[in-house]
């Protein structure tokens, strides 16, 4: 009894150490995410009921009404910031279709090969690990009324697609280009997550539907599929996320021109803040960014929901 | 396994502390000018003089700034280091962040007619009334010095924006004083291109319609180089540069700030008005491909690389391309002509003030400072300004010579007289232009260009654009 009671106290006292081990490993990233996540939303959140150009001592209470001037009330900035929503949901909506419907199937092709396959994956993997300030100026030469795009579209007969003011300069074709510029950097995230999914899969599963007759988009539609919607869900997420956050393309291509078709509230956000086009209001731009966060966590829900395994 | 876990403890306790180093403040300049200007001062004789900094957001200003600096140093007993940031939101927020921290220069340089008025509500610059007193003002000017002036008009329209009031500044006192001035309005032309369409380019063209007929010639003879080009990727160029001086001479002086008033008349729809919008749209077939996609500096980078004839801009668009290795021959230099239709057909520009330098409450050399601005703004001071950065200063040079011909082309655009016509004031609009009007309305006039409306459908819609704005102020 004296040494079961013995060993129960040495049990505890080593669950306690290990206990705060655990704790204080983990404590470093926890006041990272306390002071840059906890705290900046929370500074917002509050910021989003006042105005404020970032320069004055003080806060001017305002309510609700930052959300009533800018998606209602004010003649010029309501409707920059309802085109602005308009846009991010067409992004958000057709980035991870787009992604996804490309993505699949390449990581199916890519699973099945068996020859230069480290290779194939390396180049389908290159543009993610290249985007960025380059790669999106890049893309804006090629986009440009005399670049290779143009060029290419010509020089192969199709020349009645190519755009004289450049696919940035059109506004009824700079949103689907930054799009495709959007789809092609995520491409292979997709692919590699598809992949990992891939590996995943219960072999025997598979094969059972192919003896039984089922045809490559059978079971891709019938097996594959539903197998990997926890994966997909996740790629879909990450999609959202991009969507939403990701302002650096719509900032260095085109700056949400030309004539805002390509505004995004994460850009919107940026110039209110930054005071370009007009006088810099942090209020404001902690309210579209609040609203923002909180349709992003919406669509997340809405998304995990719809595509839970039900295998 | 003790000893096994303090030191991965240790570990990650550092690793959170230099993540959280590395979060820190950065004060070097995102174009790296900081350095440049620490070597200018040490490359210089051993230092004797007390240093003041001073913050610019024009790179092209720099050598300029400090060669004022230098030549004033008998006088203010300082010498100047001066460090720019660009571009301007990169600096508003390196000012902001500087005011937080308490690591504001002796001297901030602002946009003049907001920004500086801004800044001293906010208790960055100090009031500057005192010291720069009558005899300073009196070397600004006139024009520059009534816009740069602070009035109750504009203090009362600020409360509009709860967010930018100027309610604790007093009118008529000086927070900061203007050096550099100019006029948007002004066109260039490559004269190769020009003369190889066959166009004049001894007599620049003396009307709208002659402009226009020039502009046909050249697109003609090559559609890739013959055209115009601004930065319509910032809409406001079309509005403020173009539609603006070519609307004031159109409807004459009083129509043309009636129409932006409450009760406006002509109205934005009615026929006179239209017409000006149809004036503008005359340039639609004409403008450069993608121009709607080059910002300010693209569309200037565009014309020295010779891709477009025409490039509508202002007195300080010539620095820039100087810097873009612009031979000066091949350049013409002439204001925004007006239409023969119209009512005025003869009309200069103002200069207006541009930029203003003022003294921020952080400074420990408050006294030098200031008279390193009243130096800076004296005509010898301002004449130096002007031969290093090219550019027009807010003084009255007198008669002191300036040697560069495409400077003197520029002093040669800017009007003087009371019947000069000020591209930037807005002070008939709602707000008096305090609120986002003015760049509303250049939103709707771009679509011109972009053939998304008509001049008629544009001018309706600003009509009610402007209704609006009237009824919400």
């Amino acid at each position: 009894m004296g040494s079961r009671h013995a060993m129960t106290a040495g049990a505890r006292a080593r669950r306690r150490r290990e206990s705060v081990t655990g704790l204080a490993m983990v404590a470093p990233a926890v006041l990272l995410f306390v002071v840059f996540g906890v705290y900046t939303l929370g500074y917002a959140g509050v910021l989003s009921f006042y105005r404020w150009n970032g320069i004055s001592p003080d806060w001017t209470w305002v309510g609700l009404g930052n959300f009533r001037t800018l998606f209602f009330d004010d003649p010029i900035l309501a409707p920059l910031v309802r085109g602005a929503v308009k846009n991010t949901l067409i992004v958000a909506v057709a980035l991870p279709v787009l992604t996804i419907a490309i993505s699949l199937p390449l990581a199916v092709m890519l699973n099945s090969i068996t020859r230069f396959r480290a290779l194939l994956r390396t180049i389908y993997f290159l543009p993610y690990v290249t985007s960025g300030i380059a790669v999106f100026y890049a893309w804006r030469f090629l986009f440009e009324p005399d670049g290779g795009i143009n060029r290419i579209l010509q020089a192969a007969g199709m020349g009645s697609l190519s755009q004289p003011e450049g696919f940035l300069g059109n506004p009824d074709t700079a949103l689907p280009a930054l799009i495709a510029v959007l789809v092609w950097s995520n491409v292979p995230l997709g692919v590699l997550i598809y992949l990992t999914g891939l590996q995943t899969l219960d072999e025997s599963v598979v094969e059972a539907s192919r003896i039984d007759g089922a045809g490559p988009l059978r079971r891709l539609t019938a097996i594959t599929w539903p197998l990997l919607r926890p994966v997909t869900a996740l790629l879909v997420i990450l999609q959202i996320r991009e969507a939403f956050q990701g302002f650096q393309i719509f900032l260095l291509m085109t700056e949400g021109g030309p004539l805002n078709s390509t505004n995004t509230m994460a850009l919107q956000t940026y110039r209110l803040a930054f005071g370009l086009g007009g006088s810099p209001d942090l209020g404001y731009a902690s309210t579209i960014g609040w609203t923002l966060c909180i349709i992003a966590a919406l669509l997340a829900a809405i998304t995990f929901r719809s595509l839970r395994s039900r295998v | 396994m003790k000893k096994s876990r303090l030191p991965a403890v240790g570990v990650m306790t550092a690793m959170a502390f230099v993540s959280l180093a590395a979060c820190g403040s950065d004060s070097s300049s995102p174009d790296g000018t900081s350095d440049s200007s620490t070597e200018s001062i040490d490359s210089g004789a051993e230092v004797e003089l007390d240093e003041i900094t001073m913050w610019t957001f024009k790179q092209s200003h720099v050598e300029a700034l400090e060669a004022v600096g230098e030549q004033c140093s008998a006088t203010t007993g300082v010498t100047v280091a001066v460090e720019a940031y660009t571009p301007d939101d990169a600096y508003a927020t390196k000012v902001r962040s500087a005011n937080q921290t308490g690591d504001l220069p002796d001297i901030v340089s602002a946009h003049s007619g907001g920004e500086e008025w801004q800044f001293a509500q906010a208790g960055i610059l100090t009031d500057i009334t005192e010291g720069f007193d009558d005899a300073s003002q009196s070397n600004i000017i006139p024009s520059v010095l009534k816009s740069a002036t602070l009035s109750q008009e504009t203090i009362d329209g600020s409360a509009a924006d709860p967010a930018n009031s100027l309610e604790d500044l007093v009118a008529g006192n000086w927070y900061a004083a203007p050096y550099l001035a100019g006029t948007p309005g002004v066109v260039f032309a490559r004269k190769s291109i020009l003369e190889a369409a066959g166009v004049d380019t001894e007599t620049p063209p003396a009307t709208w319609e002659e402009w226009i007929a020039a502009i046909q010639q050249t697109h003609q003879a090559d559609e890739s180089t013959g055209g115009i080009v601004t930065g319509l990727k910032v809409p406001e160029t079309g509005y403020f540069w173009l539609y603006r001086p070519m609307a004031y001479g159109y409807l004459g002086s009083d129509a043309f700030y009636s129409r932006q008033g409450e009760n406006p008349d002509p109205a934005w729809d009615a026929t006179a008005s239209v017409e000006s919008l149809e004036l503008y749209d005359q340039l639609t077939p004409y403008w450069s491909p993608g121009v709607l996609n080059l910002a300010i500096d693209e569309a200037d980078v565009a014309f020295a690389q010779g891709k477009a004839a025409w490039d509508v801009g202002g007195t300080f668009t010539l620095p820039f391309l100087s810097q873009q290795g612009v031979d000066p021959d091949d350049v013409m230099v002439f204001p925004i002509p007006m239409s023969e239709a119209g009512e005025l057909t003869d009309v200069s520009f103002a200069a207006s003030p541009l930029i203003s330098a003022g003294v921020t409450s952080a400074s420990e050399h408050p006294d030098e400072s200031l008279e390193f601005i009243k130096c800076l703004t004296s005509p010898e001071g301002a004449a130096l300004f002007a031969q290093v950065a090219q550019d027009v200063p807010a003084t009255e040079l007198g008669e002191l010579a300036i040697d560069d011909p495409l400077v003197q082309q520029l002093l040669g655009v800017v009007g003087s007289g009371d019947d000069a016509f000020e591209i930037n004031d807005f002070s008939a609009d709602p707000g008096a232009g305090t609120t986002g009007i003015p760049s509303a309305t250049a939103g709707e006039l771009v679509k011109l260009v972009a053939d998304q409306t008509s001049p008629e459908d544009l001018g309706a819609t600003l009509a009610a654009l402007y209704a609006d704005a009237w009824a919400a102020s």
